[in-house]
Parts: structure tokens; sequence; C-alpha cells
């Protein structure tokens, strides 16, 4: 019998000999295609990807599926031995989660030997208590899985979704199941980390068309991130483990069996975000060897093999360099999508329509500051955040947020002169020596509570240097700042 | 102790990546999920790690950075000395 999965991209035919039935997961479900040449071209024909699609969706599946499986899988019901000669490279130990954290209970979970030209992955099962043992010849692309003697006899063959060829009855078939947890993580870790991939861990979403991940430490808001833009009706490829494959047109991110309902997903992927939660909504390019080490620490990887992590290092180099990547610091809530959302646009009057309509929304936002009329408490590059200011008057000294020519401009409030029938609002930048003409209250979008510089949040405060000497260094400011660029 | 006439290698146990103008070290042992394990060399350390070959000691290698860098021979010296007392672990020393 033979089983043919496809798992970003790649097929794995799954075989055994005849009278061993395989029934892999229900995970496995919606991965399952049909081995048959046949029925690929049937399936090639159907409507597939358009060449003119939203490159943010590429969905993978029956259509992409390669004729030709990247890798065989022998799965025999027995008990395999790791010959006395293998060295033991890795030992992975039974994680648990607990209140606040996670424990290592000591128990053999599961284990890497390194053979003459063959790599082992043994791991210890429970219900019944057994092993079972992965065989991976060097160089080949024929695999072996000792199942663990697990096998039971199939009282119901129509039950076995995956049967096919055998005409065996039920009471001389024997089922297996061909890749238990975490036997299948192992053997797509491999499979993908000789093919150049990269595994890692992260949350993966597509929003206005764009595909972009979250990875960061443990703890660090990937599964939140996907419940926020889940939540807003975005596609979510994967809350967890993502597969990186470079194609044609880019890194494509890819999901993998892990939940029961997974379904093959996929999308071409644009920015990789390092998160961690903070205060305010600001993010921060990364580059170069910085970037790549960034993305090495967030990979699944067996660090002990030296080709697979030169190979890995490679490919983390080609994600840095085709892909943006940046830090994220984020606010927990909706407000991050809506930033990350309007600094993806490019569209300057949209995106100053999208910061003033966040603000008559109730929200604050995150804007970055490109000039230096505000010398010195805002520089260009400073991450600003605008609160909204509801139907309070500003006061003299606060830095507000003002509507004009279809966008907004932040200045400080040099005056508030309320009369009968209007009050106005007198503004002025600390660098600039015009005053602004003065503006109706409802002009005002929000006022400016902080700061974030070089990753610290700064309180701003409504004294300010006198005027003439914030002209003078604002001069000096963007006059060094201009030799320099 | 490494001294000027010590004779550094690059360790077995690491990969070492150029990126741009700089070095990214990984080491092949302990837990790379850390950060912190994963070593950045900048455009300075990125000469001075290719000068590495088991051949020449590190007063070879001084001599070339105050030349490269236009820097006294004692300022580099004691610069190239912390430099390589800062990532031993991803090299071998022997002596002459």
């Amino acid at each position: 019998m033979t089983v043919d999965l496809v798992i970003a991209g790649r097929r794995i035919r799954l075989c055994s000999r005849e009278g061993v039935s395989l029934l892999p997961d229900e995970r496995f479900m919606a991965f399952t295609v049909p081995d048959s040449p046949l029925n690929d071209l049937i399936m090639s024909s159907l409507p597939g990807i358009s060449p003119d699609a939203d490159p943010g969706f590429i969905d993978a599946g029956l259509p992409l599926s390669p004729l030709e499986p990247d890798l065989y899988v022998e799965v025999d019901p027995g008990t395999g031995e790791i010959p006395a000669s293998a060295v033991k490279v890795f030992d992975a130990r039974l994680m648990e989660e607990v209140p606040g954290g996670v424990i290592n209970t000591g128990e053999p979970f599961w284990e890497i030997c390194s053979g003459e030209d063959v790599t082992y992955a043994r791991v210890f099962l429970k219900e019944p208590e057994r092993t079972a043992l992965l065989v991976m010849p060097h160089g080949a692309k024929r695999w072996l899985i000792f199942a663990g003697g697990d096998a039971k006899p199939s009282a119901s063959p129509e039950r076995n979704m995956y049967r096919k060829g055998c005409e065996h009855d039920g009471d001389s078939t024997m089922t297996v199941n061909p890749l238990p947890y975490p036997l299948d993580g192992l053997l797509l870790y491999f499979l993908f980390s000789q093919g150049g991939d990269i595994m890692i861990h992260g949350s993966g979403v597509v929003s206005g068309g764009r595909g972009w991940i979250f990875t960061g430490r443990s703890g660090s808001g990937k599964t939140t991130m996907a419940r926020i833009f889940d939540g807003a009706g975005d596609r979510v490829i994967h809350d967890d483990r993502l597969v990186l494959r470079r194609e044609r047109s880019g890194w494509i991110m890819h999901n993998t069996p892990v939940y029961r309902n997974d379904e093959p997903r996929s999308a071409l992927l644009e920015h990789l975000w390092i998160i961690r939660h903070g205060t305010a909504n600001v993010s921060e390019p990364v580059s170069g060897a910085e970037a790549v080490a960034m993305i090495l620490a967030n990979c699944i990887q067996q660090n002990w093999n030296r080709e697979a992590a030169a190979r890995l290092a490679a490919a983390a180099d080609d994600l840095a360099a085709a892909v943006k990547v940046s830090r994220l610091s984020f606010v927990p809530d909706g407000t991050i999508r809506d930033y990350l959302l309007l600094r993806a646009t490019t569209d300057k009057d949209l995106a100053a329509g999208a910061v003033l309509s966040m603000l008559y929304e109730g929200r604050s936002v995150t804007v970055t500051a490109g000039g230096y009329s505000m010398w010195p408490a805002i520089r260009p590059g400073d991450a600003v955040v605008i609160d909204p200011i509801g139907t309070r008057l500003p006061e003299t000294g606060e830095i507000v947020a003002l509507k004009r020519d279809g966008g907004y401009v932040i200045h400080r409030v040099t005056g508030v002169t309320a009369s009968r029938n209007a009050t106005l609002i007198r503004t002025q930048g600390d660098g600039v020596t015009r005053e602004d003409e003065p503006s109706d209250a409802g002009m005002i979008a929000g006022v400016v509570g902080s700061v974030v510089r070089s990753g610290r949040q700064r309180q701003l405060c409504p004294r300010h240097l006198p005027r003439w000497i914030n002209r003078l260094t604002a001069a000096l400011a963007g006059w060094v700042s201009r030799i320099m660029t | 102790m490494i001294s000027l006439s010590s004779i550094p290698s690059h360790s077995p146990s690491v990969v070492y990546r150029r990126i741009n103008d700089e070095y990214l070290l990984i080491p092949l042992t302990g837990n790379i999920a850390d950060m912190d394990s994963l070593y950045r060399l900048t455009e300075t350390g990125a000469f001075i790690w290719e000068l590495i070959d088991g051949e020449r000691a590190i007063s070879d290698i001084t001599s070339k950075i105050a030349e490269e860098f236009d820097v006294e021979p004692d300022v580099a010296e004691k610069d190239a000395l912390e430099f390589f007392r800062e990532i031993q672990e991803f090299l071998h020393f022997r002596e002459l």
C-alpha cells in the first residue's frame, strides 16, 4: 500500500508491504493526495493559481504537487535497531507545560544517533509504551520507518480512508500509524533541512495581500498575533510552526500538519517581524548579519551537524536579503494590525487619512516622525504615539496632531483663545520661526503623549527650550543630517 | 593563556558565514535559540577572523591590524588580545 502526502510542496510517499495498511493520524488527512500520475494530470488541469493571482494568496495543495516524490519512506510495523557503532548526538527530554512555564520531566522523548553514512531518529512513545525508529541513509531518497510494533488487526477495512490496492481482507491486514508524533516532525525537519528549507517557530498571516511572519522567543506573542489577525478576518497560515521555501517567486511560507483540522496553506512572505510585547507599536528595520542572527535564533535546528548548520545559515542569509526583517514591539490588541497595515501603505494621503480615522475612532496611533519642525522634542525617526483627544480642548504647551491639507502636522499649542462663536487654537513647531494659521478646535485630531526613541519610551514634557535655541539646533541638526546622507 | 605568541585557528565546532562586511559565528554546540550564543564580528573583527589561518601568531596578526587601521602597535596588541579572549570559544590555540 502507498500513501502520498504533500507537505509544504514536497511529496512524501509512504509505502508498506502487502498486508500492512497505513493509517496516519487524522491531521494528515487534508495533506494526502492521489499517487497516480493520471490523477495528478487531471488535478493539474483544474483551475489552480492563475498568473495574475494575488501573490499573497498562493494556495499549496493538489495542483502544485510534484509528480515524482521527493522522498520514499518504507514503513515496517516492527521494531528497528540502532547499530551499537552509532553515536548519540542529540537527546531530547519530554517537556511538560505547567502553569507559568515549561518543565523538563527527564523522561526520554526522542534522540538522534549518527552512524556511518546513516542518521537515526528514535522516538519514545506511550500507549502502548514502545519506540519507533526513522532510518535516514545519507544522500538517499528512500528512508525507513520502524513503526514500533503497534500494528493492529484491521477489523473494518472500510474505515481506512487511506487504504489502497490492498487485496487482503480485514482479518489478515494489519494497520500501522506510520508517523506517530513526534516522529513526523523529525522526518519533516530532516527532509526540509536537506532541501535547504527553513523551519521556523512563528505565526504566519496574510493581511491586505501581504504575507507576514511573527517570530520570537517563547511568550513573545506569536499566538496572540495570529489570534488578532484571525479575529479581523485575515488568513492565518499557521500559529506555531512554518516551513519557508525559496521558490521562483520568492520565499513562500507553508504550514505543516500539526492540528486536527489543518489543511495545506501557503503564501508569499513579504516581511518577517521579530516580536516582543511593548507599551507602544514600534518597528525598527534590521539587516545583514543582525537579521540573519535573529532569524537563526528562531529556527528549528539541530546544530550538531556542521553541514546542516551551514546550509541553514546560507538559507537564512538568502531570506534576510530577499524579505524585509524588522524588530517589532507591539501592544496586544487590534492597534497592531492597523499599525502594520498603515506602515505598509505607500500612499501618503491614504496613510494620513487612516491615521485620522483611527484617532476619530478613539484609538491611539503610532507614526514615524520625518522632519525637524519639532526638534528637539521630536526627532526624525522617532515613533510618535498620538492619542485621541476626544471632546476636550488642548492645553498650551501640549503637542497635537493637527489636520492640514488632507493630512496632518504635529506642532505645539502656543495658545487657546475661546470666544462666544469659536475656539481658536494657536500652534507652532518648536524648531520653526513662524506660527501656524490659527485652527478651529475641530482641526485637532489627537495629542502626542510620548515618543519612542532607540527603543525607549519618553514622555513629552509640555515645557520647552526658548524658541530661538530650538530653531538654531533644528537648523544645525538638519544641516548635519543632509551632510551625513 | 592567550599571548602574542599564541597561534589561533578556527575551531571545528563553529560554522561561520560572511554577510556583507561582517561574520556570523554559529557554535555547533549548545542551544543557538539563545541569541547570546551567536556572535557577530563587525568589519574589524571580520578582518582579523580572515587572518586566522592556524599559521600566523597573534603578533603577526597584530602587525597587520596596525598597518591596516593605522594604529600604534601597542594599541593594536592590546585590542587584539582582548578580541581573541572574547572569541576564544570559537578558536583553538597552539604555541610554537
